[in-house]
């Protein structure tokens, strides 16, 4: 059944059909929910005679509104109901229950207040002045104020219901004053972007109300560059990640938890290794050859994308990923800023988009505790099926018999030194553990009206499912403080964060073994130490010996400072300082070597550090007329960067004991060192323009300079324009029913790239690794232009989005173009030139467009059942449209004009040859041979065609079951060859390929067993770089499910605890793929782990 | 008014400076005209060459790659590229001969950037820059030499820009000895008998090439291009000069560090180690890399001190594997004892005699052949014919300079005695077009220019 995928001979299959039926799909699925949704917002009712009381709760179970009303009211002034209604309207439902009452109704948002009827006034909202004199004077005074979370002013609108309806606003400092009302009122405190308030009052003279931020997500506050908006007046196109998503998820990297979640982003997992480097690519590849990576921004300071790990490869066999030394309980959002709008004031280094990472703040209020603790534990979520030792031994005597040659000591060891019986599962051995892990928050927030804080500290713990003791812990401590002062003009925000990293991986990835043969020797002698069963075999388990110990420190402060100068005009001044340093320790002790190579140990140590500044002053100036609304922004930013490392290596370590120690070598290298300084700087302006909360416009400009660059290149403008148009405020729409939002989007312009390094424009000499005749010895670094300049990236996108049903089904669309021009790049030279490449500017033009589709809807939204469910979907596409002098250039045979940067040239693959049983390949330049690079002419696309995720949360009352689903189209990925090496070798093999050639005239895809034969040889050489070395690497994943119950809340909180919640969470449930190798995405490492995790969450 | 003071003050202070984005050079490297603007430095530059020579095992690689393709070695390496080699069956592929190639130029741009540098540079003393641009030409030449003998026709780079170089064409193999010859005569001019320190001035150490090392590499120049008489007088010139070179009698001395015998050799400074031939070729457990084809030692005449000194064995099991024992120090050296030799006095006299032969002086040809057979403890030979002669310095040449820089390969594919030697050796797998390397593929693929030789 795995050979359906070799014999794929074409190199495009159907992927357009497919594409078309996923559309249909999801526009199906669309459909189906709509339906559902609007059933819901009506009601069936059959009563007879019943209480009022009875059918306005019934009415509230169907329809998700709220009730508010007096019992004794209710009880004193209604009368029996009888109705008969099959899927009414709601209002058309009240308004035949309330025909004969002396009650009456009002719907207020999602609120359904009951009152009885004022005969003077109506139903109108009466405002303070048109207020009868003689009833005030009997009312007690209320002075109140409106606050968000952080105790920020809110401008607010509250109506109070009692015996009469009055609305008021608040001021500027939120505040506002009622004096007709009176106990037992209700009042309604609604401001757009936060949850509406129902208060009961109850006869106090002051009172502060609290709103926290809307669910509804387009009125969520998001954060942009240098700001806040939110979905649905933004011009921009950003995404917006919550804590809830995050925290819980029992892994260490916050960016990997985007993986599915965001149209646009590519979150590739490497290996499955804890805390490896994660690749990202928001909106494709815009670089040839330059920096990929979007910036990232925590709390206004730029964080390094850029591994730690130094010289050594990083443990596990794969560098580290720098978001490991972020504290993912510490992380309140995570915004995804995609287009130019929203990316340009960043300037030159926002041309692969902005991820910005935005901790948690402190909230009013008593003293809170909250307690998090998760344990989890994890296996590998797929493995091979691989020879065993009875398969495997028969292939290698054919691969002799096939060769015409016997078996020697030298060449088969396996065969003739080797127990042929005995049997080692392999992947069991290496990589069938089981990993654990332990993460542990506790953090008191609180605060005054004025001050505020967080405190949080988690530690975390994980092993790996390696043998041996390794694993990764972490250690994080973070203060969050804001203060203003008590006239509001003020205010203060520090954030300082500590987060200790300590790795402890093994130098290598233990899967890169598992092609061991089956019946290798035993791992141990009897004694307990290693068996190298006379230098026969090098044993996969000295490297559990040979360790690599990264312990990184990450320090982040940031201090923002405002002063509101004068009405409408605020200055505020952002600095930043963020230090990371690894301190890296490789220990390759002598008992991991072979007694009979090598009687000493070696040892490697590193030292790197990247530390940034930032400092941004900016001044921000808003002023409301009647309809339109202005806000401008004009600032500067100033960042300093300064890196320095050193990588030396200690040999001849005779004890084991001493490897931490450099002068216990008997000699010592430096096998690298730098460091280098990089500045920035950079003025900007944005004008944003509200007009009638219908039109928006968003303007920037940006001049930028960078430190990256010559003299004569140093600076550059970039800027853009974004548009945006609520149509479904227009009077067309404003009374639909179906349509409660609306907004068309449309920006443009330039961002840059400068993500090259430093110092390349300068012809640098650097010292050689060993001195000679005693003086120091000197090289050139690098090949130097001084004339390059700035890649530019100009992008324009387009979005559509809307809302159905008061907002309860979300449609977002969005297409995107970007194009790089006067692309820098590393361009490849030959190596006569004495190096490799040089950096230069090329007039090549590569294309990125894509749709994304986000579809947000909540199904089914009731007081006892709540399903809400998020899919997305993005098909990139990537082009190189120019390449000037391409066929003359060192890309000839690497690109195409008209083609993704992510085609490869292969060889065409013709099957196994029926007479010699060797893989055969079409010959194109027909010279009856085949070589590279002419006969390499068939195009293999590996980029993934599609991608995306659907999310489903689940809620029965105190028991909420989400999972997220990920989904990758990739249609040719490398297959499993690129762990394996021909069949017949001294290595282990999959099971396929048993499905051998083995006499003429066989029909098979896989080359017959050889040990040593030149044409086999010749001809898996060319097979592993044809087209047959991919595979449909296309897969779904459920990536994750999680299953909470709350056991205490708001509603049922005891004296001590206010919350107490338990969850399960399963990683990497399942993963469907027609891949033949180990995992789609990881393929040549460590696949992804499957983890359970049981946690607990507790307030005090 | 308070806000656009504030706003004006932002921008005066930062618009009027782009002194801003001023950085310092990086603390842990220099730039390229403040290394040439020193004698220690520019110097530190030229002789880096030579320590990257060693240390990357550049050398070391010109030994092993012949050896493979050639009769010297046995093969134990298990993948595909050494099979590949050891089977005469190079892909363009292959990374070992791309290493060579890119190595080669690498050295090639470094002499280039030395030679360019030192004609602009002010500060270093004229005498220096005569010095080391003569040894930069020297590099030059001696790479372009091992390039031309392993691929044929290859490109001359003479320049350190990056946009001619990458679409230079290969040049025809006379051209390629013509430039080397020009280069060497360039250099011989500037240099004289002295070797130099670190400091550039005299030195007991043979550790950078003098006016003899220039003259051994040209006398080979000479003799592979059939200008006998130029090669017999530039190889006279080098044993002339008894008072600093001699054979040595004792043949386990021979390449001990500043022998008598070393005209130049490359000094060793990475830690725990002495030459890296010796480290690449010693056994001292089944071999992983290669062996010394045992077919060698029936070629050896009974009384050849050779043999015995130069090379030793060890047996595993019931399995005897050889390995050239020239070199004494594998691994774990304590001190160094040992350089690698480049050029040594014995090859000058195969040069001689060669040369002397072919241009009818049979007598001083023997002479010069006997000199080597009786420091190996052989009697000496009769002068005959001069096949007989070019028969017996091929014989002689393999026992004296095998495993040493591809002599035995070269000499094959010189003396067109390669084709039959290979087809007994390596059976049906040897053509003829595998005298010469592939052009690597990667190079092609970024140089159109760039033709590949027949047969890949």
């Amino acid at each position: 059944m795995h050979f359906a995928a070799f014999g794929k001979l074409m190199p495009y299959p159907i992927p357009k059909t497919l594409l078309r039926m996923k559309l249909t799909a999801i526009l199906l699925f669309l459909f189906a929910l709509q339906s559902m949704a609007e059933t819901f917002a009506q009601v069936t009712l059959k009563e007879k005679n019943a209480t009022l009381e009875k059918v306005l709760q019934t009415i509230k179970k169907q329809s998700g509104y709220d009730l508010v009303y007096q019992k004794e009211l209710i009880k004193s002034k209604s009368k029996p109901v009888s109705v008969n209604l099959y899927n009414a309207n709601l209002k058309e439902a009240l308004s035949q229950i309330f025909k004969n009452q002396d009650l009456d109704y009002e719907i207020i948002g999602k609120i359904i207040t009951i009152k009885e009827i004022v005969k003077t006034k109506g139903l109108a909202i009466s405002f303070i002045d048109s207020l009868d004199q003689k009833v005030i004077d009997n009312k007690i005074e209320l002075k109140g104020r409106v606050v968000d979370e952080e105790g920020n002013p809110i401008n607010a609108s509250i109506i109070v219901k009692g015996k009469s309806s009055i609305g008021v606003n608040t001021d500027e400092k939120g505040d506002f004053s009622l004096r007709s009302i009176e106990s037992g009122d209700v009042l309604i405190i609604s401001s757009v972007g936060y949850v509406t308030e129902i208060i009961r009052y109850v006869g106090q003279e002051e009172l502060t109300v609290r709103l926290r931020i809307a669910i509804n997500s387009l009125d969520e506050k998001i954060v942009i560059a240098y700001g806040k908006t939110t979905k649905r007046y933004s011009t921009g196109s950003v995404s917006r990640i919550k804590s809830d998503d995050l925290s819980k998820q029992p892994v260490s990297d916050p960016i990997s938890v985007l993986a599915g979640k965001i149209p646009g982003l590519q979150i590739i997992q490497n290996s499955g290794v804890p805390g490896s480097l994660i690749t990202v690519r928001l909106r494709g590849r815009n670089s040839i050859a330059n920096g990929n990576e979007p910036l990232y921004i925590v709390d206004g300071v730029p964080f390094p994308s850029t591994t730690l790990s130094g010289s050594f490869g990083g443990g596990g066999g794969i560098a580290s990923s720098p978001f490991n030394n972020l504290s993912m309980a510490d992380i309140e959002s995570i915004e995804v800023l995609k287009d130019a709008d929203a990316t340009a004031i960043y300037g030159s280094r926002g041309a692969n988009g902005v991820i910005l990472i935005t901790t948690k703040r402190g909230k009013q209020g008593r003293l809170i505790t909250n307690f998090r603790m998760y344990k989890s534990i994890g296996q590998v979520s797929r493995k091979m099926n691989l020879l065993n030792t009875q398969e495997y031994i028969s292939m290698r005597k054919e691969a002799f018999l096939n060769d015409g040659t016997v078996p020697t000591v030298s060449n088969a060891r396996d065969l003739l030194l080797w127990d042929t019986t005995r049997y080692t599962d392999w992947q069991r051995v290496l990589i069938g553990n089981t990993s654990h892990t332990t993460d542990v928050n506790v953090s008191v927030s609180g605060g005054s009206q004025l001050t505020q804080f967080v405190f949080s500290n988690s530690y975390r713990n994980e092993s790996t499912v390696f043998p041996g003791e390794f694993g990764q812990s972490k250690f994080s401590s973070s203060l969050n403080f804001s203060h203003k002062s008590s006239n509001n003009r003020v205010k203060i925000f520090l954030n300082t964060a500590f987060v200790y990293t300590k790795n402890n991986l093994p130098q290598q990835d233990f899967s890169s073994n598992l092609t061991l043969s089956p019946n290798a020797p035993a791992i141990y002698l009897p004694d307990g130490s290693l068996n190298w069963e006379n230098s026969t075999w090098s044993n996969p388990f000295a490297a559990i010996y040979s360790q690599l110990n990264a312990k990184t420190e990450n320090s982040i402060s940031n201090l923002n400072f405002s002063y509101n100068i004068t009405k409408g005009l605020d200055f505020s001044l952002n600095t930043g300082y963020t230090k990371i340093s690894t301190e890296e320790n490789l220990l390759i002790p002598k008992r991991s070597f072979d007694p009979a190579f090598s009687t000493t140990g070696t040892a490697g140590f590193g030292d790197k550090q990247i530390s940034t500044l930032i400092f941004e002053p900016q001044l921000n100036y808003k002023k409301n007329y009647t309809k339109s609304n202005f806000e401008a922004l004009v600032g500067a930013t100033f960042q300093s960067t300064y890196q320095s490392s050193l990588y030396a290596a200690g040999q001849g370590y005779t004890s084991d004991d001493l490897l931490y120690s450099l002068r216990a070598a008997t000699s010592i290298i430096i096998n690298s060192e730098g460091d280098s300084k990089y500045k920035y700087f950079g003025i900007f302006g944005r004008l944003n323009y509200n007009y009638d909360k219908k039109y928006l416009a968003t303007i920037t400009v940006r001049r930028d300079g960078s430190s990256r660059y010559g003299l004569a290149n140093r600076f550059a403008n970039f800027g853009s324009i974004g548009l945006g148009w609520i149509f479904s405020n227009e009077n067309l729409f404003k009374n639909s029913r179906l349509l409660s939002f609306g907004k068309l989007r449309f920006s443009a312009g330039v961002t840059g790239n400068d993500q090259i390094g430093d110092y390349r424009f300068l012809d640098l000499y650097s010292p050689y690794l060993y001195s000679y005749q005693g003086i120091t010895t000197l090289s050139p670094t690098q090949l130097f232009n001084s004339k390059f300049s700035w890649e530019r990236v100009n992008k324009l996108e387009f979005g559509l989005e809307t809302g159905f049903l008061d907002n309860r089904i979300l449609v977002n669309l969005n297409y995107y173009r970007n194009e790089t021009t006067n692309q820098l790049l590393e361009y490849g030279l030959p190596a006569l030139t004495g190096f490799n490449s040089v950096l230069q500017n090329l007039p090549a033009r590569i294309q990125n467009t894509g749709l994304e589709i986000e579809f947000n809807s909540d199904v089914i939204k009731t007081n006892k059942f709540k399903w809400n469910s998020t899919f997305n979907i993005t098909i990139p596409n990537n082009k190189l449209l120019k390449f000037d002098g391409i066929e003359k250039s060192s890309y000839a045979n690497q690109y195409v004009i008209g083609q993704p940067l992510f085609i490869e040239k292969r060889y065409q693959w013709l099957g196994v040859d029926p007479n010699s049983g060797n893989h055969r390949f079409f010959d194109y330049d027909g010279d009856g041979r085949i070589t590279a690079p002419n006969d390499q002419q068939v195009i293999v696309n590996t980029s993934q065609t599609l991608f995306g995720g659907w999310e489903n949360r689940l809620e029965f009352g105190d028991i909420s079951l989400s999972f997220l689903m990920q989904f990758v189209q990739q249609p040719y990925v490398q297959n499993y060859l690129s762990r394996f090496s021909r069949p017949g070798l001294l290595m282990n093999q999959p099971q396929l390929v048993l499905n051998r050639w083995r006499v003429p005239g066989d029909l098979t895809n896989v080359q017959k067993f050889a040990n040593s034969n030149t044409a086999s040889n010749n001809a898996f050489t060319a097979f592993r770089q044809s087209n047959a070395a991919f595979t449909d690497g296309s897969f779904i994943r459920v990536r994750n499910i999680n299953l909470d119950y709350t056991i205490l809340s708001e509603r049922n909180k005891r004296k001590y605890i206010s919350n107490l919640g338990v969850y399960f969470q399963i990683q990497n449930l399942l993963t469907i793929s027609k891949y033949e190798g180990l995992d789609p995405e990881t393929r040549s490492f460590l696949p992804p782990i499957r983890s359970f995790t049981i946690g607990i969450n507790a307030s005090f | 008014m308070k806000s656009i003071k504030l706003l004006s003050f932002i921008f005066l202070a930062f618009t009027s400076c782009s002194k801003i984005l001023e950085i310092d050079n990086p603390n842990t490297q220099l730039v390229g005209s403040s290394v040439f603007e020193n004698d220690a430095t520019a110097t530190g530059a030229l002789i880096s060459i030579y320590s990257q020579m060693e240390n990357d095992g550049y050398v070391s690689s010109i030994v092993q790659l012949t050896g493979l393709s050639s009769d010297e070695f046995i093969n134990y390496n298990n993948t595909a590229g050494a099979i590949d080699l050891a089977f005469n069956n190079l892909t363009s592929e292959n990374a070992a001969t791309y290493r060579f190639w890119s190595d080669s130029y690498k050295f090639i741009y470094q002499a280039n950037a030395v030679i360019e540098a030192l004609k602009k540079s002010k500060n270093v003393r004229s005498v220096i820059k005569e010095k080391l641009t003569a040894e930069a030409k020297f590099i030059r030449a001696f790479c372009h030499f091992y390039l031309v003998n392993l691929f044929g026709e290859v490109p001359i780079v003479t320049n350190v820009d990056y946009r001619t170089n990458s679409i230079i064409s290969r040049s025809s193999i006379n051209s390629v000895y013509e430039f080397i010859i020009g280069d060497l005569t360039d250099a011989s001019s500037y240099l004289n008998d002295d070797y130099l320190t670190g400091n550039n001035s005299i030195s007991n150490e043979r550790v950078r090439p003098n006016l003899s090392g220039v003259n051994a590499l040209l006398a080979k120049a000479y003799l592979y291009t059939g200008n006998y008489s130029k090669a017999e007088e530039t190889a006279t010139k080098i044993i002339s000069k008894s008072n600093t070179y001699s054979l040595l009698t004792d043949l386990n001395s021979v390449f001990l560090k500043n022998s008598k015998e070393a005209i130049w050799q490359l000094m060793v400074t990475a830690p725990l180690r002495n030459s890296r031939i010796g480290f690449d070729l010693i056994l001292t457990s089944t071999p992983s890399s290669v062996s010394l084809r045992p077919s060698i030692l029936n070629e050896f005449e009974n009384s050849d001190k050779r043999l015995n000194s130069w090379i030793n064995s060890i047996t595993i099991g019931s399995q005897r594997y050889y390995f050239p024992f020239k070199y004494k120090i594998g691994q774990n050296a304590t001190s160094v004892i040992e350089y690698t030799m480049i050029f040594r006095l014995s090859e000058i006299y195969f040069i001689r005699s060669e040369a002397r032969g072919r241009q009818s002086n049979l007598l001083g040809a023997y002479q010069d052949l006997n000199t080597i057979r009786v420091r190996a403890g052989l009697i000496p030979l009769a002068p005959t014919t001069l096949t007989d002669l070019l028969n017996q310095l091929n014989k002689e040449r393999h026992l004296e300079l095998f495993a040493e820089l591809g002599d035995r390969w070269l000499n094959l594919k010189r003396s067109n005695s390669i084709n039959q030697v290979m087809t007994s050796v390596k059976g049906s797998n040897w053509a003829t077009t595998d005298q010469l390397y592939p052009i690597p593929l990667q190079e092609i693929l970024r140089n159109a220019s760039l033709t590949q030789n027949p047969g890949y």
